[in-house]
């Protein structure tokens, strides 16, 4: 005989509150677990941006990131001169630039300090990426004077970062003259001349040269060529391989946070669709004597009633989802702990993620329905019509 | 009539299965809301171990740009000032990047008088202990210019087991020297951290080491002073001070920027993201997941004691009773549950401590933690009987009586 499939959909319409609470238990685990994996997506986007394969970092040999690493102009100079690998533009200038890099104090919008990125840039800094930076508001600094331009999520977070307002870097005004998009973790930095801001931040030296490169570049042979050259020490790195380093910490915070907090939810919501289940079996022992005498077999019983529980996680999951779809898009700080500063990114909920957590949800259920399920197709017959 | 407190007890032991099971899923709640109410509490609790008689004074631009060494002379002149010593990050690990922990450069001159209340000097190189244990390691502090203060952490922890007189190779990320070689330093002394802020696994090191070594080129890196730590004196207004320092830098080189001790803990805090909110949004759908669980199964208990609702009212018993009496029965699970997750919390402090190390600072399942978690699952235990019992007030006792349950 077929699965008594519409027997248990229809118990479910019946019992609508008691499922209903059943299936919350399940769907905050979902909605915990769907949040903080949208989260760590949304900050781990940032770091994947598209073509970070044709561009490379240099750093000073050691540095894990531009916070540690220092690049004396001359050197820097050399790279973006002699080095090979470097592509040019149509005017033949090197698409490579040296920047400068700082966690600058800024007061937030509701009170507090942050640490909010500082870089300083030069004019190919905008042309090398292979997605180049989009201008929102205003126009791009004049190389020569004391200007920035803002990431767009800084403009509502930050103070001092409007179109028109002065950001002061110690001691020297530099005015906000416009404001850019960049779909990667450096669009929520503030960005100035380099020269300029050296100047302002009184520091020697650059932080890095980041450049555009060959697309079959080989890096560990430039690395040799790097080593061997007595008037540098510097690595080059592609800048995917950069920026996976740098998610590592927030990253991996938040993915061992989703699985310690999905076990324990988990097995909290088991326990409650367990208790239900127990009691929806309790309750229908005569219907349940009723189908083993009509012919359907325990192995039917013991299905129909796991499925029963696994529709309870489904509706669970779903409600989960909807709990945490509202937040899509939003967006929220935090900090990057590899550079101590702060970047803005979004809850990213993607297909993968609402996926697996429909699919937890299922679980939870199944787990939750197997043994009453098993109770269920283990009654005896005569015993179970008789109550 | 009385309270049918035996009634109650037999509803409690004729569903053991289904009692056990709430029990243990609030057990599991309580657990992870003591835990998360233990991490959040742990980090308030370094900001509020620092000294009201503290300043730190840094740079106005950013916690990564040094202040000049210079400053230090024109600080110490300012009325209010008790003692000032620099405090620099240097950064550098042991043997590979993940075996990190912070040192900072330090006045060696300075930094045990500063830190008479913060930090207990437990060993000294030579195997002073006991009170004379600190003049020992100012004394070999000063001796040595490759000398360093580690926490107990590092000496008793697996990955370092550093002993006195060691001498420890760090690799920098930050300073490197010219020699392309590891940096050196010699353990003369081991503390304990007398106050929450401070981890038991820093190592102290002397900022003249370094200075020196950037001035001789024998490593990379200008001489600086990270932030200068200012001890202040009792008698003036903390405020005043941090004014005052501040005004003086105010036209450069280096703008400062001063604040209290705690202001400078919480900006690190802070800094990681707003942590209490984020783990409060999570504990409370922790417990918004559990309420609906025991809720539930506290409303399947009392549909299938409607019945019996009507025979207590027919014997007599205002119908109030059988609400009383889930709500008795709740409350029994939920304490129940509620004391298993603290235990379990007990239990786990010191495993918990031990795999989240310094990710989870001053974890503690303190008394009024245990006392708001057992008041949290009382709350829980009443409200989900009164939810179940309501039915009842509103049947009248024939109705009762006819349902089948």
């Amino acid at each position: 005989m077929a699965l008594p499939t519409g027997y248990t959909t229809r118990n479910l319409m019946r019992r609508r509150s008691q499922v209903l609470f059943t299936a919350l238990g399940i769907a905050f685990t979902t909605a915990v677990l769907c949040g903080i994996l949208s989260l760590r997506n949304g900050f781990e986007q940032l770091f994947r941006p598209l073509g970070a394969e044709e561009v490379a970092v240099y750093l000073r040999i050691g540095a894990t990131s531009e916070g540690d690493s220092g690049i004396p102009r001359e050197s820097a100079r050399i790279i973006i001169k002699e080095r090979p690998e470097i592509l040019r533009d149509e005017l033949g200038n090197p698409l490579a630039a040296a920047e400068c890099f700082l966690a600058l104090y800024m007061e937030k919008m509701n009170g507090g300090l942050v640490n909010a990125p500082l870089r300083g840039i030069e004019e190919a800094s905008l042309k090398l990426h292979p997605t180049p930076p989009r201008l929102l508001e205003g126009r791009w600094p004049d190389w020569g004077s004391d200007e920035v331009v803002v990431g767009r999520p800084l403009v509502a977070r930050l103070k001092n970062c409007s179109l028109g307002d002065t950001l002061t870097l110690n001691t020297t005004p530099f005015a906000v003259v416009g404001v850019y998009e960049f779909d990667n973790s450096q669009g929520s930095e503030i960005w100035g001349p380099v020269e300029r801001m050296l100047e302002a931040l009184d520091r020697p030296v650059y932080n890095r040269v980041i450049a555009r490169v060959q697309p079959d570049l080989d890096f560990a042979m430039a690395t040799e060529q790097l080593e061997e050259d007595p008037r540098l020490s510097f690595s080059i790195t592609r800048q995917s391989e950069y920026l996976a380093a740098q998610t590592t910490g927030l990253s991996t915070s938040l993915l061992l946070l989703s699985i310690f907090l999905t076990i324990i939810m988990g097995s909290a919501a088991v326990i409650g669709t367990m208790n239900t289940m127990l009691a929806t079996v309790a309750s229908r022992t005569h219907e349940i004597g009723i189908l083993l005498a009509i012919g359907y077999s325990r192995i039917e019983v013991f299905l129909a009633f796991l499925l029963e529980s696994a529709q309870v996680g489904l509706i669970g999951g779903l409600i989960g989802l909807l709990m945490v779809a509202p937040f899509h898009g939003i967006e929220t700080g935090a900090a990057n702990f590899n550079t101590f500063t702060d970047i803005s990114f979004s809850f990213q909920l993607s297909p993968t993620i609402a996926l697996t957590s429909v699919l937890l949800s299922f679980l939870l259920g199944l787990i939750g329905g197997a043994i009453p399920a098993w109770i269920a197709a283990n009654r005896s017959v005569v015993d179970a019509i008789r109550r | 009539m009385r309270f049918p407190f035996r009634l109650a007890m037999r509803h409690l032991m004729a569903r053991k299965a289904r009692n056990g099971l709430t029990v243990l899923a609030i057990s599991i709640a309580v657990f992870l809301l003591c835990f998360l109410i233990a991490v959040v509490q742990g980090m308030e609790e370094g900001i509020r171990s620092a000294s009201s008689h503290r300043l730190v004074t840094q740079s106005a631009v950013s916690l990564f740009v040094d202040l000049p060494t210079s400053y230090q002379q024109k600080i110490d002149t300012i009325d209010g000032v008790h003692l000032t010593t620099k405090f620099r990050w240097f950064g550098a690990y042991y043997q590979e990047r993940k075996n990190f922990f912070a040192q900072f450069a330090v006045d060696h001159q300075r930094f045990l008088d500063m830190y008479t209340k913060d930090i207990e000097i437990i060993e000294a190189v030579g195997g002073t202990t006991g009170p004379a244990a600190r003049a020992a390691v100012q004394k070999a502090f000063a001796s040595d210019r490759r000398a360093a203060i580690i926490g107990v952490g590092l000496r008793d922890g697996e990955r370092f087991g550093f002993q006195l007189g060691d001498t420890v190779p760090l690799i920098p990320s930050i300073y490197p020297r010219a020699d392309g070689n590891a940096w050196e330093f010699v353990i003369v002394g081991i503390y304990r951290p007398l106050k929450a802020r401070i981890p038991d696994t820093t190592m102290y090191i002397r900022a003249d080491y370094l200075n020196e070594a950037f001035d001789s080129g024998e490593a990379l890196g200008s001489r600086g002073a990270g932030v200068y730590y200012v001890n202040t004196e009792e008698s003036v207004p903390i405020d005043q001070v941090a004014k005052d320092i501040d005004a003086l830098f105010a036209n450069g080189p280096q703008r400062t920027q001063t604040i209290t001790e705690a202001a400078f803990a919480s900006f690190f805090v802070s800094a990681i993201g707003n942590l209490p909110l984020f783990l409060g949004t999570i504990g409370g759908a922790v417990l918004f997941s559990i309420f609906f669980s025991v809720v539930n199964t506290m409303m399947i208990s009392g549909r299938q004691r409607l019945q019996e609702s009507g025979i207590l009212q027919a014997l007599g018993f205002r119908p109030f009773v059988s609400t009383m009496l889930l709500i008795w029965e709740g409350l029994i699970i939920s304490l129940l549950g509620g004391g298993i997750g603290i235990l379990l919390a007990l239990a786990t402090e010191g495993s918990l401590i031990r795999i989240f190390a310094q990710n989870i600072r001053n974890y503690q399942i303190s008394v009024p933690l245990m006392l708001l978690a057992l008041g949290i699952s009382a709350l829980l235990g009443i409200v989900a009987g009164l939810a179940a019992g309501i039915p009842f007030l509103r049947s009248s006792p024939t109705e009762a009586l006819r349902s089948s349950g």
